[in-house]
């Protein structure tokens, strides 16, 4: 059957992974003449990945031709500016890791070096001072960018909160009008050639097989078909980040939602806090050798901002990847590929690679050793470059308040990540690999929110006198508190654009 | 001495480029750029890449004094000697890619059921190239392709030397420079051996026989040294930085190099190499690594020079109808034959 075209892809698993796949793999190579099926079931929960994302999920939305508005009434989604890390660096202390970039860069020279130097001369103003993102989400303001709002607010990033089982009944619906066949059933058996090992059929139960000549594999931490019947081993990255469990808890909504994530950090690990437009989402990560599942889920409900409106729902999971992301006929997308703890948003993010690649390198045939081995070095590199970013969140730490920060503050790191931190401190410099997501802003961010930042700056910033220079500066500053001002709230953004009609309703009765 | 000094050693037209950067981009109060080239200056052309454009702009050379003191004429695509021959690798994409998809993808799946004009027929950099007509300043404007340069070297170096030199560089002989203490002294000499930054020396250049490299060696290494240099003597994480980025430079140059003139290009051993052919020979597309020297144009010309075909097309090609498709290729090639009598009369 390797030889075989590939015309038949089954996807293994509904939920955000899976919906995503269908969604984008019917929009692109539907009319190729490919049939594409999903198999999932009503009984069988999914985790909820996600519910904070990252700027390019737009770009993901925008290639489906999806209506932004639409999209955020349906999944009760609010605007996303950047997300608030509180305690991280140490206790009391608190910055911002924004989406858009820091300020301007003058005469070809990145705008951070001029911020060092004018810092060196005794300026106050953080960094945070010259980000439209931070200025905005702290006032509470957002404003989707047009070409005609000017390059203030052009710097504008933003994602989204949503609901993730909301996005996959959304995609699911545009996915089957796009001709995706969905199957309601339980997977109880992966079948294989006893020759070749590749996976020639699905079998559900009450008899039922489907047949594929691709397999994609949404069925998350389970991995029935990557795990368990292609047998690709697991890459543990636990020992740099050590978080294993989550313990997640939704409450109700209090006022009106920020534009913005929060991620503060605990005991043993972080709490997050995701605002909808109906609820807000709420979770503990931690490292189950330095707290209890119990202890865990007391620390969120004291934490909450308001009543729960769901049970605790308590989570496994150890870092890492699949050594091989595809393997023989099967991909393995979401979960089930791999796992980095959502600390900065990237669960659905490495969904939306892994649909990108793949579909950058479908198979003609069901032998393609040649995109397989492609894919899994691409992969491997995002989830290289995802975890490194993430441990620098705590190897920055200055906290020795708790074992689990003492651990992290000492342990070993990749030296990969070394490098980064040293070239970055040295003088503010950083080289963003080719595949690398996280640029120099979000670099910047966490290191100098965390008290690393760059201790010198480039000479080359010298090359401004220093009136000029203060005065450059504090020009940008007016610039943006003046944009900032002219934005309206995001409430009143949401309930003018987006407001889903039964939340709509409800403040109308309010 | 007090402040810090970077001397600049080796033949004039790269040590006046690299001196000229360095000149406008790092040195200032307490920084001192000094030149002392060997006399040996480069004649007849020189080319320079794309890059031209941005690297110029930088330094305040407007097109004008570029064109009308060192005779430029631009260079759509770049001859390059090749095993059996020579090739012309386009600046630009070939065609038009369309949702997405690169436009060689919707080549082959025509070319799959049809005989088609060859690729490179599609390729607006190669019929520009060999147009009838000399390509006006305004016409350049005008097409929004990037283009390199090929120009009179001689005065080109002295332009670039008199930019250094306005910007408060000096320009010494060799012999005072040997008398002058400095924090960083960049070799650009032609045997400088492997390039990279260690402790006071930094060496830039690497074999520079492939056409036109040589030029975007020397950008390089001023940029890379300008965007990392903070203070000269304590910087060990900016050497190790722009060694490794230097290394990926010589290794990507090297890859081109064996992709033209390997005997059997298939065969090599260069794993980056490796990896573009098997993934283009296997679906039409090429990885791209950490740094790339080279555009995705070029790399397509030379796989394509080289008789390496994709083994099938992107499924996605297969979206558009074959009758659009067909209309809409017919439209390029004509497009694409149009420009080749573009411009006034040489």
């Amino acid at each position: 059957m390797k030889d075989n075209k590939v015309k038949r892809v089954v996807i293994a698993g509904g939920g955000t992974a899976g919906w995503m796949a269908a969604a984008a793999l019917s929009k692109t190579l539907g009319a190729a003449g490919i049939s594409i099926t999903l198999v999932e079931s009503e009984a069988i929960g999914t985790v909820g990945v996600g519910e904070a994302t990252i700027p390019p999920i737009t770009k993901f939305n925008t290639q489906l031709g999806i209506d932004e508005h639409e999209f955020v009434r349906a999944t009760k989604a609010t605007y996303k500016l950047g997300i608030e890390f509180n305690d991280w660096g140490g206790l009391g202390q608190s910055y911002f890791h924004p989406f858009g970039r820091y300020g301007f860069d003058l005469d070809g020279l990145d705008f951070h070096q001029f911020w060092a130097r004018l810092r060196s001369l005794g300026d106050g103003h953080e960094l945070a001072h010259y980000s439209i993102n931070t200025q905005a989400a702290y006032a509470g303001k957002f404003v989707r960018p047009q070409p005609d709002h000017g390059p203030v607010i052009g710097q504008l990033g933003y994602a989204y909160h949503f609901d993730a089982g909301l996005y996959a009944a959304f995609l699911r619906q545009f996915a089957e009008a796009r001709g995706v066949a969905r199957v309601e059933g339980r997977i109880e058996r992966v079948e294989q050639d006893a020759g070749s090992g590749l996976i020639t059929a699905l079998r559900l139960d009450g008899e039922r097989r489907i047949e594929g000549d691709l397999f994609i594999d949404c069925t998350g931490f389970r991995a029935l078909l990557i795990g368990e019947a292609m047998g690709a081993s697991y890459h543990d990255w636990s020992h740099w980040l050590p978080c294993n469990r989550a313990v997640a808890i939704a409450c109700e909504k209090i006022g009106d939602p920020v534009p913005y994530t929060r991620s503060t950090a605990r005991e043993a690990g972080w709490q997050w806090r995701i605002p909808l437009q109906h609820r807000t989402g709420n979770g503990y990560v931690y490292c189950d050798a330095f707290l209890s599942a119990d202890d865990a889920e007391q620390t969120l409900l004291a934490n909450l901002d308001a009543a729960p409106v769901s049970a605790a729902n308590h989570l496994r999971f150890a870092t890492g990847h699949r050594d091989r992301f595809w393997a023989g006929n099967c991909v393995a997308i979401g979960l089930s590929s791999g796992f980095l703890e959502p600390l900065e948003s990237t669960s659905i993010h490495l969904i939306q690679m892994g649909i990108a690649k793949l579909i950058a390198l479908f198979p003609a045939y069901v032998h393609a050793p040649v995109e397989q081995a492609e894919y899994n070095r691409l992969m491997t590199d995002d989830f290289t470059h995802v975890r490194d970013f993430l441990i620098l969140h705590y190897k920055s730490t200055t906290r020795g308040d708790a074992p689990f920060w003492d651990y992290v503050r000492t342990m070993a790191i990749p030296d990969s990540l070394t490098q980064k931190i040293e070239l970055l401190q040295s003088g503010g410099r950083f080289f963003k690999y080719d595949a690398e997501l996280f640029d120099l802003t979000s670099w910047l961010a966490v290191a100098q929110g965390q008290g690393q930042g760059p201790q010198g700056y480039s000479p080359v910033a010298n090359g401004l006198s220093e009136s000029n220079l203060s005065q450059s500066l504090a020009n940008m500053r007016g610039a943006y508190a003046k944009a900032v001002a002219a934005m309206p709230t995001h409430q009143a953004y949401l309930e003018r654009y987006c407001m889903a009609p039964d939340e709509a309703a409800k403040a109308k009765t309010a | 001495m007090s402040g810090e000094r970077i001397i600049i050693t080796g033949p004039l037209h790269r040590s006046g480029i690299v001196g000229a950067i360095l000149a406008i981009r790092w040195a200032g109060p307490g920084r001192e750029v000094v030149i002392a080239h060997d006399g040996i200056a480069a004649e007849g052309t020189m080319l320079l890449r794309p890059d031209h454009q941005r690297l110029h702009t930088d330094i305040g050379l407007t097109d004008e004094v570029i064109l009308t003191q060192c005779k430029a004429r631009p260079q759509f695509a770049i001859a390059m000697p090749m095993y059996g021959g020579s090739v012309s690798l386009p600046f630009a994409p070939f065609g038009v890619s369309r949702g997405g998809v690169e436009f060689h993808q919707f080549w082959a799946r025509a070319a799959s059921s049809d005989t088609m004009p060859d690729l490179m027929e599609f390729s607006p950099s190669i019929a520009l190239n060999s147009a009838a007509g000399e390509v006006s300043h305004a016409q350049l404007a005008q097409l929004r392709l990037p283009f390199g340069l090929a120009l009179d070297a001689a005065p080109y170096c002295q332009l670039m030397l008199a930019m250094a030199a306005k910007n408060s560089a000096q320009v010494v002989t060799p012999a005072d420079a040997a008398a002058m203490d400095a924090d960083l002294v960049i070799d650009c000499g032609m045997t400088a051996g492997v390039a990279g930054w260690s402790q006071h020396m930094l060496k830039v250049a690497t074999d520079c026989d492939l056409p036109g490299i040589e030029w975007q060696i020397c950008v390089n290494a001023a940029r890379r040294l300008t965007g990392l240099a903070g203070v000269l003597g304590n910087s060990a994480h900016e050497q190790r930085e722009y060694s490794r980025l230097a290394l990926a430079e010589v290794e990507r140059i090297a890859d081109m190099r064996a992709l033209l003139n390997d005997t059997d290009p298939s065969q090599t051993t260069r794993t980056a190499l490796r990896r573009k052919i098997e993934v283009f020979a296997a679906c039409g597309r090429i990885p791209t690594e950490d740094f790339e020297f080279f555009s995705p144009p070029e790399w397509l010309g030379a796989v394509w020079a080289r008789g390496l075909r994709p083994r099938r097309f992107d499924r996605i090609a297969q979206v558009l109808p074959h009758d659009e498709l067909r209309r809409w290729l017919a439209a390029i090639h004509t497009q694409v034959r149009q420009l080749s009598s573009a411009g006034a009369p040489r």
